[in-house]
């Protein structure tokens, strides 16, 4: 999977969107804000803002 | 050919001087091969083909699939065996085989750490390839296919000490038939500098450094050297392409990301906690296969496995 974003962080967006935003970010709430920050705009510009959870 | 008929060469060969012949230069490289492999008619119909497949099986991801490039050879000892002969009742000597050939290849580059990894050849059962120093790859000729030649003896010694004079004498010695490369030689010209550049894949440890949960923290070392790679490689390893991550009983468990962790100079790698396979147990955490890694600009090494502490 090709990194994204500014910072060198690489998603497997199978699982990011498997698991819907709010629990894909809660799964990295130990990276610093900055990350989640990134993170987050990377989610949305995905699948979306506002993201729709996957049951 | 008829029951019980023998071939004999009645005829010997002609002696004619040819303008242009071969005569094998001093050996600055060993390639040990598995004893299968195989270039092909098609792989030696040009250098760069020819280069392209040692290239290729230098860097396979199947270690039993692969070459393995000995470091520059700077000298040899020639321990071969005389033609062994039986001298008969009336004194005449006759020849009862030829000797096999036994020789010492000494090497400086890599020191301890590389001559260990050769002596893990041991007990195996390889083939080897020679490097001349005209740039004359030198194997056994198959039909119109070149092989390694079958060994007798591997055998990567202990380094002997330097005693103030000479340098620490790291060496390996092979043991083969002379047939393999007297009348069955196989051979073709390369570059030199071409082939001397083919090298070994290195090791990367990865070196545990937190794990809570999902969350694994590792950093990315060389193997011998141990050398942190996060300056050189940190944005390349940076994938979740470049991970796995098991159980102990061997089954994949999804990665979710892979992030620089600057802080440790290493890469945080988030699992799926709630994938079936997690587990909080030990976990077994590796690189992607060399040719996954050499894909994503990391290339020439391959991933050691870290066993990971329960969370």
């Amino acid at each position: 999977m090709a990194k994204e974003g500014k910072l060198a962080i690489s998603v497997n967006w199978d699982v990011a969107k498997k698991l819907g935003k709010e629990k894909f970010l809660k799964q990295h709430s130990h990276l610093s804000d900055r990350h989640i920050k990134e993170l987050t705009e990377m989610f949305d510009k995905k699948f979306g803002k506002p993201a729709k959870e996957e049951k | 050919m008829a029951v019980n008929q023998i071939i004999c060469n009645v005829g010997g060969g002609n002696t004619g001087i040819p303008d242009c012949a071969f005569t094998m230069a001093n050996v600055l490289k060993v390639f040990l091969v598995p004893n299968n492999f195989v270039l092909t008619a098609e792989q030696l119909a040009s250098k760069e083909l020819t280069l392209a497949a040692l290239q290729a099986a230098a860097s396979a991801d199947l270690p039993s699939a692969r070459i393995y490039p000995t470091p520059e050879i700077v000298g040899v000892t020639n321990n071969s065996e005389d033609v062994v002969t039986q001298t008969l009742g009336y004194g005449v000597p006759v020849v009862v085989r030829d000797g096999m050939y036994n020789i010492q290849f000494q090497y400086t580059d890599g020191g301890n750490c590389l001559s260990n990894a050769l002596r893990k050849f041991n007990k195996t059962n390889r083939r080897v390839l020679f490097i001349d120093a005209n740039g004359v790859l030198v194997g056994t000729k198959v039909g119109e296919t070149i092989m390694g030649i079958p060994l007798q003896v591997f055998y990567a010694r202990p380094f002997g000490f330097n005693d103030g004079a000479n340098v620490a004498n790291f060496s390996f010695q092979l043991t083969f038939s002379p047939n393999y490369i007297n009348e069955d030689i196989g051979f073709i010209q390369l570059g030199l500098g071409d082939v001397m550049a083919i090298a070994g894949l290195q090791n990367i440890n990865l070196k545990f450094v937190s794990r809570t949960a999902g969350v694994i923290v590792v950093q990315a070392v060389t193997g011998c050297s141990k050398e942190n790679l996060f300056e050189e490689f940190g944005t390349e390893l940076a994938d979740v392409a470049n991970f796995v991550a098991k159980n102990l009983n061997g089954n994949i468990i999804t990665i979710t990301s892979v992030a620089e962790a600057a802080n440790s100079s290493g890469f945080t790698v988030t699992l799926d906690t709630t994938y079936t396979d997690y587990s909080t147990g030990q976990l077994l955490l590796n690189l992607a296969a060399p040719s996954v890694l050499a894909g994503n600009d990391v290339p020439g090494y391959e991933g050691v496995q870290l066993t990971v502490p329960a969370a």
